[in-house]
């Protein structure tokens, strides 16, 4: 009899335990996400995810000042221009559209290869979002022809998963 | 009693008129798409509502109606709209929600009427009222909105299909009215260009669905029609005309330079004060910015805008004694340039048939032009002394009665040529032993037009007596190409062709007199595609109308070298920029390519900037056998390296097999890290309609291969894989 009041005692002191070490990763996980923000591989073949967390609160915008700062990898490289803000960001039916400054164009370094990395580390990170599909870049209000001179913006893009080189 | 009768009758026939429930009315009118449809729709007004014959009604909106008896119900139906509307009730049901209305069903004469405004409505139509007249129209495009671009240089009318569109000349140089039809404002419309400056007001022309946007300016608006109304897909885009930003006079030179591309200048010099003049047209006047500092040659400018039609913008230049100024050619469109110069004497002035010589020490440039009662054509060279000119010269033929020259004033020799009618001409320049010759033909005119039916074009071919320069402009509503031809003057009795195959009909008309432009106007059945097949300029002007889909092709290859003008795509390190290396190497192509007998053609081969959709859009319309576009690539990362292939993913396998074959050839001589084919949707190889491929050659953001790039070695070897390899992927389709 004695061991089984016990035992009972026990469980309920190990329960309290459990729920004291756990309840901030509880807590943590109900105001904080993971998110997978694509940075450049260096020798800009690819766009290869990192995982961050960030507060839930503004999760959009917080993802992609996350993804403006850059990689911490020092195995990727930045894909979005220094100075470059996000004004606004819109989500309406799966597609989500995103308002830049100008540094985005003014800033940006050009090529080929640096306009579809900066552009689908952009949608490939938000479409990532289950609830978008298709991202719509602008710039201060304003649809854009094209970042850097090859690529059309003008129509809302959609996922490139060959650009995606898978975690390792 | 009778005579009672007829009191009482008297008396209650007004009466009944108004009481009666439905009223016939003899005012309602009601149209359809311009169209008077009263009479069939048998309107009845009813408390100030219109009720019509709802049978009529479905027949011109394309509707079905049905009847069910046993519920006293009629039904309306057109795609996915249904209006169920029963007898005695004033509800109308539309699909599921329904809502009250005045008066609901009637019947007359066993006939069902219907309250219009709702049907029509809810239907999809629009319904304007103007007293008792009626216009229902069937809107097909949104517009959603209308703002600048380019700086100001441009407005846009962003459409969700290009509507059929005119602008409407008005006396007033600050109001622009554009004329949209079949149209009406999206419920987001966008006015972006109301401002301070510039305002704009929507009028809605109610018999049809028809929109007038006017918009009104503080100043002259710089807009002329026949040269600033685009198409730009399904947006219409007006073009304004350069405006004057600066004149400075820097190392004893002039500068006048504008926002935008600048014509050539007419230039004379007037004496007491001494003054050369400039007239430049197309350009307007605006807070432009003068720089002039003391200076030997100049003493004060002045600027006005001589003319509104034609736009005229005159620039007088007052100078100071002995000195001499003279355009010089500037190679950026944007910029006249006025240089000190020699006066040059002008002699051996010959006649022969309806061609006109002398020769000149120095080179000059003529300014020539027409005059009229009596008609003369008038040749005034600047800085330049008489020679040996004989006063008068004997002429033969029929156009030339008599040829005078003079000197007009201290520093301008004038030729008068007296002329039997009015005449178009041309000028040409030749270098020689002893100075230079200049030709003046006189009455370049057409010599014939042809008009020809093939299977799958209609040919238009216009010969000239002498080459001239031109340029061909395609206009919708209707649809119509229109070649505007220099130096060409446009007499009564022009034999036009009879209209063939896809040209409707075919007229000519002076187009300006000052420069003097000749517009012939092929009206056209249908337009699917052209292409000029000659050259500009060329004596014989050819235009190939295409019928239905695309022919086999021509066997132009298309070099693009990307960037250009104001965007110099990526800067390397140490400043090297990508459209120097990309028009280099595409020049350095089409040199191989031409050297080996194939035909090239460049969308730029000098230092301007080219919209992507204009790139696209020079090669579908030269119907090219394939495109190549040159250009030199950059990521942030300065490790990236090699070259790299793109190609779009929908094309077809003879994109896959040219960017191969380009890349075999830079394996092999390039000799860079290789990247591979990618295929991603870049728009000038997405849009082109041939075999399309983006070379980037080399990473210039990584030193060491910017260093490669700016050698003219490397160059010359990137060029020579790239054409190498467009030779070896003909070799393989042939």
């Amino acid at each position: 009899m004695f061991d089984k009041k016990l035992l009972i005692m026990l469980i309920v002191v190990l329960v309290f335990i459990a729920i004291y070490l756990f309840l901030p990763g509880i807590e943590e996980s109900l105001t904080r996400a993971r998110v997978e923000l694509y940075f450049a591989t260096r020798d800009a073949m690819f766009l290869k995810s990192e995982v961050r967390e960030v507060p839930r609160e503004g999760l959009y915008r917080n993802t992609l000042e996350e993804l403006i700062k850059g990689p911490e990898q020092s195995s990727l490289s930045r894909t979005i221009p220094e100075g470059t803000k996000m004004i606004d960001i819109e989500v309406n039916n799966g597609l989500a559209r995103l308002d830049f400054n100008q540094a985005l164009i003014e800033n940006h370094w050009g090529g080929s290869t640096g306009e579809l990395l900066t552009i689908y580390s952009i949608v490939n990170t938000m479409t990532a979002f289950d609830e978008i599909q298709h991202v719509q870049i602008t710039v201060e209000g304003e649809e854009i022809e094209t970042l850097a001179g090859h690529m059309y913006l003008k129509e809302p893009l959609e996922v490139n998963q060959e650009l995606i080189l898978e975690q390792d | 009693m009778s005579r009672w009768g007829l009191y009482i009758s008297i008396l209650l026939i007004p009466l009944f008129l108004f009481t009666t429930f439905v009223t016939a009315t003899e005012t309602a009118e009601i149209f359809f798409n311009d169209q008077e449809i009263s009479e069939q729709l048998d309107p009845r007004l009813n408390g100030g509502d219109i009720m019509v014959r709802a049978r009529n009604l479905a027949e011109h909106l394309q509707a079905v109606t049905s009847w069910i008896s046993a519920l006293n119900t009629l039904t309306i139906s057109r795609g996915d709209t249904v209006i169920k509307l029963m007898e005695g009730s004033s509800y109308i049901q539309v699909d599921s929600r329904s809502y009250k209305v005045k008066q609901g069903l009637i019947m007359i004469n066993g006939s069902s009427y219907v309250p219009l405004k709702e049907v029509a409505t809810e239907l999809g139509f629009l319904y304007e009222r103007q007293g008792s007249t009626i216009y229902l129209n069937k809107p097909e495009t949104q517009v959603k909105g209308i703002r600048w671009q380019n700086g100001g240089k441009r407005v846009l009318i962003e459409m969700d299909k290009l509507a059929p569109y005119r602008v409407n000349p008005t006396d007033n140089s600050n109001e622009l009215i554009i004329e949209l039809d079949r149209v009406a404002l999206a419920p987001d419309f966008k006015d972006g260009i109301s401002s301070n400056d510039f305002y704009l007001k929507v009028n809605k022309v109610p018999n049809r669905a028809r929109l007038q946007f006017s918009i009104n300016s503080k100043y002259p608006l710089p807009f002329k029609q026949e040269i600033g109304l685009e198409e730009d897909g399904n947006n219409l885009l007006l073009r304004f005309l350069p405006q004057i930003n600066t004149i400075t006079f820097q190392n004893g030179e002039l500068k006048i330079t504008a926002n935008g591309q600048l014509e050539e200048p007419e230039t004379f010099l007037l004496q007491e004060p001494r003054r050369l003049v400039l007239d430049i047209p197309g350009l307007m006047l605006s807070d432009y910015q003068l720089e002039l500092p003391e200076n030997e040659l100049i003493e004060d400018i002045r600027v006005s805008q001589f003319s509104y039609d034609p736009i005229v913008l005159r620039v007088v230049m007052e100078l100071k004694e002995d000195s001499y100024l003279d355009l010089v050619e500037s190679a950026d469109g944007n910029t006249i340039t006025l240089s000190p110069t020699r006066i040059t004497r002008v002699a051996n002035l010959k006649c022969e048939a309806q061609q006109l010589s002398f020769i000149s020490d120095y080179p000059l440039k003529p300014d020539i032009f027409t005059l009229k009662d009596p008609e003369r054509l008038v040749i005034n060279i600047m800085n330049a002394l008489k020679g040996d000119l004989a006063k008068e010269i004997s002429v033969e033929g029929e156009l030339i009665k008599g040829i005078r020259s003079s000197q007009f004033n201290a520093e301008t020799v004038r030729i008068v040529v007296d002329l039997e009618k009015e005449t178009g001409f041309n000028w040409s320049e030749m270098e020689t032993e002893d100075g230079f010759k200049y030709t003046v033909l006189l009455d370049n005119s057409f010599e014939k037009m042809i008009l020809a039916d093939g299977d799958n074009s209609t040919n238009i071919n216009i010969s000239l007596d002498s080459s001239a320069s031109y340029e061909v402009k395609k206009f919708s509503y209707p649809d119509r190409i229109a070649v505007d031809i220099e130096g060409i003057n446009i007499q009564g009795a022009l034999n036009l062709p009879e209209p063939e195959g896809l040209v409707k009909s075919v007229r000519a008309l002076q187009l300006s007199d000052e420069p003097k432009i000749g517009r012939i106007v092929f009206e056209l059945e249908e337009y699917h595609d052209h292409s000029v097949l000659s050259l500009n300029p060329d004596e014989t002007i050819s235009i190939s109308l295409l019928r239905g889909e695309k022919t086999a092709g021509s066997d132009i290859i298309v070099l693009d070298p990307g960037h250009g003008g104001f965007d110099p795509g990526a800067i390397g390190p140490s400043g090297l920029m990508e459209k120097v290396v990309n028009l280099d190497i595409s020049l350095k192509v089409r040199d191989i390519l031409k050297r080996e007998g194939y035909q090239v053609e460049m969308t730029r081969d000098d230092d301007t900037f080219l919209s992507l959709k204009e790139r696209v859009e020079l090669a579908n319309q030269l119907d090219a056998l394939i495109y190549v576009s040159i250009h030199a690539n950059s990521s942030y990362s300065r490790h990236s390296e090699g070259s790299e292939f793109f190609i779009a993913p929908h094309k077809t396998a003879d994109s896959l097999l040219l960017a191969d074959m380009i890349r075999k050839e830079f394996i092999d001589t390039v000799k860079l890290y290789d990247r591979g084919i990618k295929r991603d949707d870049l728009y000038v190889i997405k849009g082109t309609r041939m075999p399309a491929v983006l070379v980037e050659v080399a990473f210039l953001s990584n030193s060491h291969e910017e260093a490669l790039l700016e050698s003219d070695l490397f160059r010359q070897k990137a060029a020579k894989a790239i054409s190498e390899g467009i030779i070896k992927y003909l070799g393989k389709i042939k």
